[in-house]
């Protein structure tokens, strides 16, 4: 199990550590100097004595006082410590011996043993002052010293040394540990315990530290840090709240957008019906005349076959091939405006605006015809094919030149007018262009900038709902093109469609 | 400060600067010679001698030209023998026997006279004519002892081989004061402590001789300090014996004594007869007591006594 310290028993086991570390450095120190100033002063004690006992002796080896000397160097033999004295006098000869020197743990001192001798004139004599002292060796002193009373004295020293220094340690160490616990591990542990709460998501806690210290600024901090965080927080849950909301409000508005696209194609589709009721009549027309043709054509033919005994097919070709031709031509405008009625399928495909607009004419012919205005194409054969939705572009053509045909209705009434459709191919920005013009009444500049927006229109009412025009600009951008308008008022009006054409291998 | 004090003090200040220069600048007016003092030691005693010496100089001849040496060791360096020898002196005066030896020894063939002065004992050091010992006449000394120790009878003497002479001389000048003197000859210092036990049994005053090979400094220490304990009054040799504990010491009269030794030279230079052949004992002499050591040992000094003492220690 691996046991974990907190920073407050690091700081205290090494600042123990490095207390113990001077305290038994300083312990040792002391006792080393407490041991040389022992054997200092005993090394100095033993000089001093042994040169007193040689100056004590000084006379009695002189003077040759046996009793005296025995004196001096007993009284020298009983001296702590002193456990061997010797005194020979100039010749070497033992004059005084007592105690042996033959121990462990012994120092031995020796001292010459000297006398003043005066000088030669008896003169010197008298005035006690020679000019230098002439010193005369009598003998010399040897005192051995035990030093085992030293090293008891220096292992108590040191034992009481160590005692100090152990409880020196304890005593330091018990009150760094207070120390520490009181100055560190109590805000420590409070801000671990703020950290603790706040990680928790209990961010209203305030971590207590008075000190006035790093730990008092850390905690101050902390608690600013912890302030801002709850500031923070609760912009984050009002963002939260109003990202939430947005996404409703995106639902709805999708939702919205979707009945708006739904209403659009219902739109679409009713005007696209209107347009197809407004065509009803004159499609009827262009089909009831071929149809005349083929009714006369085939009454004839059965007065012929009626009349004859015999005849072949042979006989009535010319009249079969019109009839043939009629019918087709019935074919063409019902499958136009077959296709024109259809929905929308909303699938991109290779469409050719030269065809779109030439099944326009076919539908609207008969209705300009009525009106005397002259609508006619001017393709351009090798225009490429763009990707389109082939319904959708030819209700852009329709829509056009249905509000071509109104406005020149507007000014010249039955008078008629001209419709021209232009297709072309612009090589530099490979795009498909398809002008409609009219001379018409052309549209006013102040509305220029209007006629695309959703319900605007300057017909009266029943004329128009002000959606065709919004509905022809919605297109245009799903097919990834461009619709522009240029109108001179009275003169008539130019809109220009541009859609990018497929990539031509 | 009383006037006749001041009086001095401003005759002194006229009067030293004449007297500094006549001191070092004595032109001898017979010869024109040149006096040399060469001193063994520079210390008090001798100076006062040699200072004595020139002012009685001056008072003969105020013309000779004295100079003065310094000498250590036992005999003159080539250095002093060069500088005494461009003075060219008429006579040397010395002071010591260490100065004397040497001075002797230095201008043996020469007709150069040296006379000395501080001296003790000179025969025991072989020194000849002219000169003033330090040899206080035992008479006088023993006449003042009688004076200060009237009940002093015994007196002892320690003395080696070397100075029995002196010893028979004691013996002989105290019995003129009634005394009777106890010797002991001692041939090496191990004697010397049985010799002073068995004296003290004896005596009742003893008298130090300037023995260098009986009185070495840590005896000296001894006997005095065993005789205050035996309550045995010790003559010294000098009034610094007296400081260390001896009850009296009689001394010479240093600057009487510088006097004498003038006078002895003038003799010698102007060639009077017996002038060379001389030898003066201080004619003046002075004593010194320890008041603290009479105490100890019981003996009461009387203040007339006291008050004739050249010092007085232990007042």
């Amino acid at each position: 199990m691996r046991i974990k310290f907190g920073i407050s028993e690091k700081i205290i086991a090494v600042v123990v550590m490095l207390v113990a570390i001077l305290t038994i450095g300083s312990g040792y120190y002391s006792f080393k100097s407490q041991k040389e100033i022992l054997l200092s002063e005993f090394d100095e004690k033993a000089r001093i004595l042994v040169n007193d006992i040689a100056a004590a002796s000084e006379y009695p080896v002189l003077t040759g006082n046996d009793k005296l000397l025995n004196n001096v160097g007993n009284s020298a033999f009983r001296q702590k410590d002193v456990i061997f004295c010797e005194i020979k006098d100039n010749s070497g000869r033992v004059i005084f011996s007592r105690g042996t020197k033959n121990k462990k743990d012994i120092r031995s001192y020796v001292a010459s043993i000297l006398t003043e001798k005066i000088a030669a004139s008896p003169d010197e004599m008298i005035f006690d002052s020679s000019p230098e002292k002439k010193l005369e060796r009598l003998g010399e002193v040897c005192l051995a010293f035990s030093l085992t009373d030293l090293m008891e004295r220096m292992e108590r020293q040191k034992n009481t040394i160590s005692f100090m220094i152990i409880a020196g340690i304890l005593v330091i160490s018990i009150f760094i540990t207070f120390l520490v616990k009181l100055i560190l591990g109590r805000p420590i542990r409070e801000l671990m315990m703020g950290t603790k709460r706040i990680s928790s998501g209990d961010l209203s806690y305030k971590v207590l530290v008075k000190a006035k210290d790093e730990i008092g600024e850390l905690a101050d901090s902390f608690n600013k840090m912890t302030a801002d965080l709850q500031k923070i927080t609760v912009s984050r849950d009002d963002l939260v709240k109003e990202v939430i909301e947005r996404q409703r409000a995106e639902d709805k508005l999708k939702i919205a957008y979707e009945k708006l696209k739904q209403t659009e194609a219902q739109l679409l589709q009713s005007a696209k019906m209107a347009s197809i009721g407004q065509l009803a009549g004159g499609v009827a027309h262009e089909i009831n005349n071929p149809l005349t043709g083929v009714l006369n054509n085939v009454q004839l033919i059965r007065l012929e076959a009626e009349s004859r005994a015999e005849f072949s097919v042979g006989d009535f070709k010319e009249l079969l091939e019109v009839i043939e031709e009629s019918a087709l031509r019935c074919k063409r405008i019902t499958q136009s405006l077959l296709d024109f009625s259809r929905a929308s399928t909303q699938v991109f495909q290779p469409v050719s605006l030269n065809s779109l607009a030439e099944k326009v004419i076919v539908l609207v012919s008969h209705e300009m015809q009525l009106q005397n205005i002259f609508i006619r194409t001017e393709n351009d054969p090798a225009l490429p094919p763009v990707s389109g939705d082939a319904q959708l572009l030819q209700q852009v053509i329709f829509d056009i030149v249905s509000n071509a045909r109104w406005a020149i209705g507007k000014k010249s009434g039955k008078s008629g007018g001209k419709i021209v459709m232009r297709t072309k191919y612009d090589p530099v920005t490979r795009e498909a262009v398809l002008s409609i013009s009219d001379t018409g009444i052309g549209i006013p500049k102040e509305n220029l900038n209007k006629i695309f927006d959703p319900f605007f229109t300057t017909k009266s009412v029943g004329e128009g709902t002000g959606l065709g025009l919004s509905i022809v600009y919605n297109i245009i951008k799903e097919h990834k093109g461009k619709i522009e308008v240029d109108s001179e008022p009275g003169r008539g009006t130019v809109f220009t469609i541009r859609i990018p054409v497929l990539d031509v291998p | 400060m009383g006037l006749r004090h001041r009086l001095i003090c401003i005759a002194a200040c006229l009067l030293f600067p004449l007297t500094s220069v006549s001191v070092r600048n004595y032109a001898y007016a017979s010869s024109d010679a040149s006096i040399v003092i060469v001193k063994s030691r520079s210390i008090g005693p001798y100076t006062e001698v040699a200072e004595s010496f020139k002012k009685a100089m001056g008072a003969y001849d105020h013309d000779a030209r004295i100079v003065e040496f310094d000498f250590s060791g036992e005999s003159f360096s080539e250095e002093l023998r060069g500088s005494i020898n461009k003075v060219s002196p008429r006579l040397i005066f010395s002071l010591g026997t260490p100065a004397t030896k040497a001075a002797r020894q230095a201008f043996s063939g020469r007709d150069l006279a040296v006379v000395y002065s501080m001296v003790l004992n000179p025969d025991a050091s072989n020194i000849g004519p002219p000169g003033v010992s330090m040899d206080i006449p035992l008479e006088l000394k023993l006449k003042e002892l009688k004076r200060i120790l009237p009940d002093a009878r015994k007196i002892g003497v320690i003395y080696s081989a070397e100075y029995a002479n002196v010893f028979d001389a004691v013996s002989r000048a105290a019995a003129g004061f009634g005394f009777e003197v106890y010797g002991r000859q001692i041939s090496d210092q191990r004697e010397f402590s049985d010799a002073m036990s068995s004296l003290f049994d004896k005596i009742d005053c003893f008298l130090m001789i300037a023995d260098p090979a009986t009185y070495l400094p840590k005896t000296t220490e001894y006997l005095l300090l065993e005789a205050l304990q035996r309550k045995i009054p010790v003559v010294g040799l000098s009034s610094s014996y007296t400081k260390a504990g001896a009850l009296l010491a009689f001394d010479c009269n240093y600057s009487d004594l510088g006097s004498q030794a003038a006078e002895l030279v003038i003799k010698v230079l102007a060639g009077k007869e017996g002038g060379l052949r001389e030898v003066m004992a201080p004619r003046k002499m002075q004593f010194s007591l320890n008041l603290k050591v009479a105490e100890r040992l019981g003996i009461n000094i009387p203040d007339e006594i006291i008050s004739e003492a050249g010092e007085v220690f232990g007042r």
